[in-house]
């Protein structure tokens, strides 16, 4: 009796560890993973500064993202209304990154923080001849506005375009390779 | 008697030991004495899968990265680290973003992908870097060209679609080395972050100054957005599976239901 109930003792741990070997074989599976995480920080403030300087009869305007590194980029405009008076030309100097259109000249690149624009230099004279210091007399109104530069994407030329900023109704043709 | 019977079992146990011992002696100088052939030797590498996460054709942080540890692996064109000037990341531009999956040993797996988007902002009393949930995460986007992911080549589950998470499943086994078609192609961030609405400031301050006759006036724009400083957070966590037995592996080890593979397909109902 003794050693038939030892042998069903036996014949169970057999089959109890039959079941635990082929269950540990059925749940092993092989797996694998790789995980990362990435950031960006989202810098919208700036400041932008336009500079004048005025000396003989000629008047040089630039703009400046004083923002630091980690600002935004801008995109920038200016208008300048000069007085108008008898005999008085004004003649405008700009590069090539400059645009007119309508009553503003428009900067054709996007600003990053610390740089500044090429400049547009305003020249007067009077009947053909240039201005001294002391007949200097004459108001030229420059006003300058600039926007965070924002893009949207053109998927057909797989090309960034850089947006109109509200209130502008135009904006040049800046763009953005995908990088 | 008792006694004497004993010390006979002992000794036909400590001789059957001692024959073991002589035997695995004699099998280890055979072993050292042996000469094998190179043209019949076989080598047996019992090795686990191996899935690495591409980002632009790389491993994504040389291949040992954990979200604990690896928190700046992604994104590192849009962060300026591709030799550009830090910094410039400018919103609504896109970003070459190339997801993609590798197989990294010499077994086939299917493989799935995981990404969740979130942002991140400043405590206001602490000052500390926290989740923030009032900004949509679908605010930020991943794409491929004109499609929000590349659907001919890996299927989106709705079951495990959340406005956070989605997870994508690639259709076919990936063979051994073999690397994924890409999931995304860019990245970028919604422009409408700087819609007029979500300006905070805008001032503008004139200054004047002359010297030695040369006068410098100027005119200073300063501005602040509503979501400046905000962090636009993607984590990507790329998973792989053994190809026998996978239905049983999809259901054991990603428990999702609606998920099933054969001949090498994936399906997702």
């Amino acid at each position: 009796m003794k050693i038939a109930k030892k042998k069903k003792i036996i014949a169970a741990a057999a089959a109890i560890l039959t079941l635990i070997v082929s269950t540990g074989l059925t749940v092993s599976f092989f797996s694998d993973y790789e995980a990362a995480l990435g950031k960006v920080a989202l810098h919208m403030s700036g400041e932008t500064q336009i500079q004048e300087q005025t000396a003989d009869n000629e008047k040089t305007i630039k703009i400046v993202n004083t923002g630091e590194q980690g600002d935004a980029s801008v995109v920038a405009r200016v208008s300048i209304s000069p007085e108008d008076g008898d005999g008085v030309t004004y003649a405008f100097e700009k590069s090539g990154d400059w645009e007119k259109h309508g009553g503003y000249y428009y900067y054709k690149k996007v600003l990053a923080p610390g740089k500044s624009t090429s400049a547009i230099t305003v020249t007067i004279t009077v009947n053909g001849e240039k201005l001294t210091p002391d007949q200097m007399d004459f108001n030229i109104i420059v006003n300058h506005e600039s926007a965070i530069a924002a893009y949207e994407y053109d998927a057909a030329k797989n090309v960034n375009k850089v947006t109109k900023p509200s209130g502008w109704d135009y904006i040049p043709t800046i763009t953005a390779p995908v990088e | 008697m008792k006694s004497r019977k004993c010390s006979k079992k002992t000794l036909a146990l400590i001789a059957v030991a001692a024959l073991l011992f002589a035997s695995g002696g004699l099998m280890q100088t055979q072993a050292q004495l042996s000469i094998f052939s190179q043209d019949y030797n076989a080598e047996f590498e019992l090795d686990h899968l191996r899935v690495h996460l591409l980002e632009n054709g790389k491993d994504v942080c040389g291949g040992n990265n954990t979200l604990e540890h690896k928190d700046t692996c992604l994104l590192l064109q849009a962060r300026g680290y591709d030799g550009k000037t830090p910094g410039t990341f400018e919103p609504g531009r896109v970003y070459k973003e190339e997801i993609a999956a590798q197989n990294g040993r010499d077994i086939p797996e299917y493989v799935r992908l995981t990404i969740r988007k979130y942002w991140m902002k400043a405590d206001p009393k602490t000052g500390a870097m926290v989740k923030d949930t009032t900004l949509k995460p679908n605010l930020i986007h991943l794409g491929y060209g004109s499609k929000d992911y590349n659907s001919g080549a890996w299927t989106i589950n709705p079951a495990e679609t959340t406005t956070e998470a989605s997870t994508y499943y690639l259709n076919t086994v990936l063979a051994k080395g073999a690397t994924s078609a890409k999931l995304f192609n860019t990245f970028w961030i919604d422009k409408s972050l700087v819609d007029p609405g979500n300006i905070i400031t805008n001032e503008s301050k004139p200054t004047s100054d002359t010297d030695e006759g040369v006068t410098t006036t100027s005119k200073t724009i300063t501005y602040t957005y509503k979501y400046d400083g905000y962090i636009a957070c993607i984590e990507a966590d790329v998973q792989s599976i053994q190809t026998h037995n996978v239905n049983d592996a999809i259901d054991s080890l990603w428990g999702v239901t609606n998920v099933s593979a054969s001949g090498g397909k994936v399906t997702v109902k």
